[in-house]
């Protein structure tokens, strides 16, 4: 269908518009480009991020973070979006996940068992806790200062990590569609109604 | 340098504009509407169904960037966003200044449509608690209108624009010719019923919203995508594309002009009347005039005033139509910040449906039927219930496979709500023109001169701790108490700086929204307002607006003007 047909369907001022399912096809039929070239991530670092996402959104019945090219987006935030602090920290960040791997099992990260690598990124998840646990009764820098914005990455490494897999799998379509089950046009809207997969919040 | 002569001249298409191009046009005036900004074409432009995995930067933004040219805009983060940020202007070509630890955040927009493709749609009446505020309190000058006055243009722009409510019969928020209202969460009922049952002096009520809850007018009912302030391809808000501008083109006496950065005025000192205006080709930055019988001026608060502090006369040295000295002064904006959230237990196997672009509403109770010690005037609050998305995962302990399934389910239910408080009129609160520093243009800009003062501060205290306490009452748990004040402008309800009065010696505008100073002169915007009341200010900027057209017009036939 073509955008102003689409369109068309939408502004009819009549009904309710009718929303068909070819409709909904044509705002989704945008896919992110394959065959992205990595620009920050070398190529075992990538293996190392691909190994992490995969272990902290697995695939079940739906498709998990590696499906979603989470690394991807993570290269994409890496190259364009972080400062140079923020890519340094995030960088040495991933080498000490080989540096504990070595010491706890004599090998890198993408080398140890699935077993293994869990142990390591429980431990890691439980000692980033405690840093946020810190950080969270200091006095934050309000929104309406260029200082308060921008914070994505200003946490300790595992916590920036999480957020960036988890940010990066449910905005993906995958993450969106298929696992959230969400709209992007419900059509209408009620106070509640039974839980179920498919009407929660778009925005997190 | 080119020349035509129209009826009307408008200064600006958003929520007022707007109004003015719709009644000035159907009552058969030749119109030219000045636009600073671009063309917004909805079908390229509005990007509300684009999925956010279309987005580089999946919402993050493109920071390095934004930072460059959207600094202050930015501050409107909910707004401002990757989605919307085109909709809000250059900081670096439209600059401004504030004094040292006076931060003023100035939010614009500059396209056809202004503001009104963004502004947060909630509609409410003032009341005569508001117009006789002024008076019984002391304060600045008296509004020169009543309730009774606005009343019955109110219901012109509502059954119009279509404004989705339930009416509580309240005195100090009047109700409206209402279309159906948004339905409250479980949550919200609850809460509802709990300062019902505790608190005698107060009420919760659904949001009263510009958006349609059903087909009005040929414009299609809401389809709940939520995010409003992207656009909206099927006219379901009101915002000047949607509703006032088609009306207006219906017409064929509109002529839009985008790309049309006013620079001033032109007085006529011997038949006291505005002549034409000056504009700046924001393309190819030629001079250009137009004129006209009657001038609208419509470009927002602080750049209406700006326009006139920029058409100095030998005549009026300190601003056109500012014998009174008053132009510039008694800058207000609501103060934000304050609140409560807490997690509310319960309904765990209910969730909302639907992304509902609109909150719930506490009017104002303070200073109604008894009096605070520390503070005049009062507060509303907004809020909402929702409950927790995937992004409580963030800061969550779990990995694999059971924490994925986790966070497909909805997590506890939340509620917050903030406050908006009503912010004195202050005459050292002001702005002036800086010739020493032009915006991309030219222009001179503005240097903005503004603060809280004692009222507001105290106020805002009180916002937090009633906010706790009406959450408390209604059970909810780690409930979050912010006791913060956002700089002035972020509610971006500026107000003032071309007050309404009945003497012309205190006010610039009498009570037709007419100068005092120039008879075929008139001012509809924020600018006019005497008060702030505690209330959104949009749905009165439309009745002030239609009330001074059908003014305008009528002594325009009686060649008074």
């Amino acid at each position: 269908m073509h955008r102003r047909e689409a369109l068309r369907i939408l502004t009819a001022g009549s009904l309710l518009p009718a929303f068909t399912p070819e409709l909904f096809a044509f705002y989704r039929q945008a896919q992110p480009a394959p065959g992205y070239a990595l620009r920050t991530l070398d190529a075992h670092a990538n293996d190392t991020v691909v190994a992490m996402i995969d272990q902290i959104i697995p695939a079940t019945d739906t498709p998990g973070a590696k499906g979603a090219r989470v690394n991807e987006f993570i290269d994409v935030i890496l190259t364009e979006w972080a400062n140079e602090e923020e890519r340094r920290n995030f960088l040495n960040g991933l080498a000490g996940v080989d540096q504990q791997s070595n010491a706890l099992f004599s090998k890198d990260f993408t080398a140890a068992s699935p077993e293994q690598q869990m142990t390591l990124l429980r431990s890691l998840d439980e000692t980033a806790a405690v840093a946020r646990a810190r950080v969270a009764d200091k006095q934050r820098t309000p929104f309406w200062e260029p200082e308060g914005r921008d914070r994505q990455m200003q946490d300790d490494f595992f916590t920036v990590f999480r957020r960036m897999t988890l940010h990066g799998y449910y905005t993906s379509e995958i993450g969106f569609t298929q696992e959230l089950k969400l709209q992007i046009i419900p059509g209408a809207q009620h106070g509640c109604i039974k839980v179920g997969a498919g009407s929660g919040d778009a925005e997190g | 340098m080119a020349t035509t002569t129209y009826d009307a001249i408008i200064v600006g298409s958003g929520i007022t504009g707007g109004w003015a191009a719709k009644e000035l046009t159907e009552k058969g005036l030749n119109t030219l509407v000045l636009e600073a900004g671009r063309t917004i074409v909805p079908e390229r432009d509005f990007v509300e169904h684009v999925p956010v995995w279309e987005l580089k930067h999946r919402g993050w933004d493109n920071r390095t960037e934004r930072e460059t040219t959207q600094p202050i805009q930015r501050e409107c983060y909910y707004a401002c966003d990757e989605y919307s940020n085109q909709f809000f202007v250059s900081d670096k070509d439209n600059p401004y200044s504030f004094d040292p630890g006076k931060h003023f955040s100035w939010i614009r927009g500059r396209q056809v449509g202004g503001k009104s493709i963004l502004w947060g749609r909630q509609s409410y009446r003032w009341s005569d608690l508001d117009f006789e505020a002024n008076l019984k309190d002391g304060i600045a000058v008296d509004w020169p209108i009543r309730y009774a006055d606005l009343a019955p243009w109110y219901d012109y722009v509502e059954e119009f624009a279509g404004i989705s409510g339930q009416a509580e019969g309240l005195p100090q928020l009047p109700d409206g010719k209402f279309l159906p209202p948004m339905e409250m969460t479980c949550v919200e009922t609850d809460f509802k019923n709990a300062i019902a049952k505790n608190f005698d002096d107060r009420i919760l009520t659904i949001g009263r919203s510009a958006v349609l809850t059903r087909v009005h007018k040929g414009r299609a009912a809401c389809h709940y995508c939520g995010v409003c302030h992207r656009g909206c391809i099927t006219n379901s808000y009101f915002s000047s594309i949607s509703s006032t501008l088609p009306a207006a083109q219906k017409t064929g006496k509109l002529t839009m002009r985008p790309y049309s950065v006013v620079h001033s005025l032109m007085f006529d000192a011997k038949s006291r009347r505005v002549g034409g205006v000056r504009v700046i080709d924001a393309q190819s930055k030629n001079t250009l005039e137009f004129k006209a019988r009657i001038f609208f001026i419509c470009g927002s608060t602080l750049e209406s005033t700006r326009i006139l502090l920029n058409s100095a006369t030998p005549e009026f040295p300190d601003g056109l139509a500012n014998s009174s000295g008053e132009l510039g002064h008694n800058l207000m904006d609501h103060h934000m910040g304050s609140g409560a959230s807490g997690r509310m237990p319960g309904h765990e196997d209910m969730m909302p449906f639907g992304n509902r672009p609109n909150g719930i509403y506490i009017p104002r109770f303070r200073n109604i039927k008894t009096k605070q010690k520390d503070f005049l005037r009062g507060y509303g609050y907004q809020g909402g219930s929702s409950r927790e998305g995937w992004s409580r995962g963030i800061t969550k302990v779990g990995l694999g496979v059971d924490f994925k399934n986790s966070l497909k389910m909805p997590g506890p239910w939340r509620m917050g709500i903030g406050g908006f408080g009503e912010c004195l009129p202050n005459h050292n609160n002001y702005v002036e023109v800086d010739k020493e520093k032009l915006d991309a243009w030219g222009i001179p800009t503005l240097k903005i001169h503004c603060g809280w003062g004692e009222n507001e501060l105290a106020m805002s205290k009180d916002i937090a701790a009633q906010a706790g306490e009406m959450l408390a009452a209604a059970g909810a748990k780690d409930i979050n108490t912010n006791h913060e004040i956002t700089p002035p402008g972020l509610a971006i309800h500026e107000m003032g700086t071309a007050r309404m009065g009945r003497d012309p010696k205190t006010s610039v505008l009498n009570e037709h929204n007419q100068a005092h100073d120039a008879k075929n002169l008139f001012l509809t915007d924020g600018a006019c307002m005497v008060s702030s009341s505690c209330v959104n200010p949009s749905l009165t900027y439309m009745a002030l607006t239609a009330r001074a057209c059908d003014f305008a017009v009528s002594e325009l036939k009686k060649n008074n003007l």
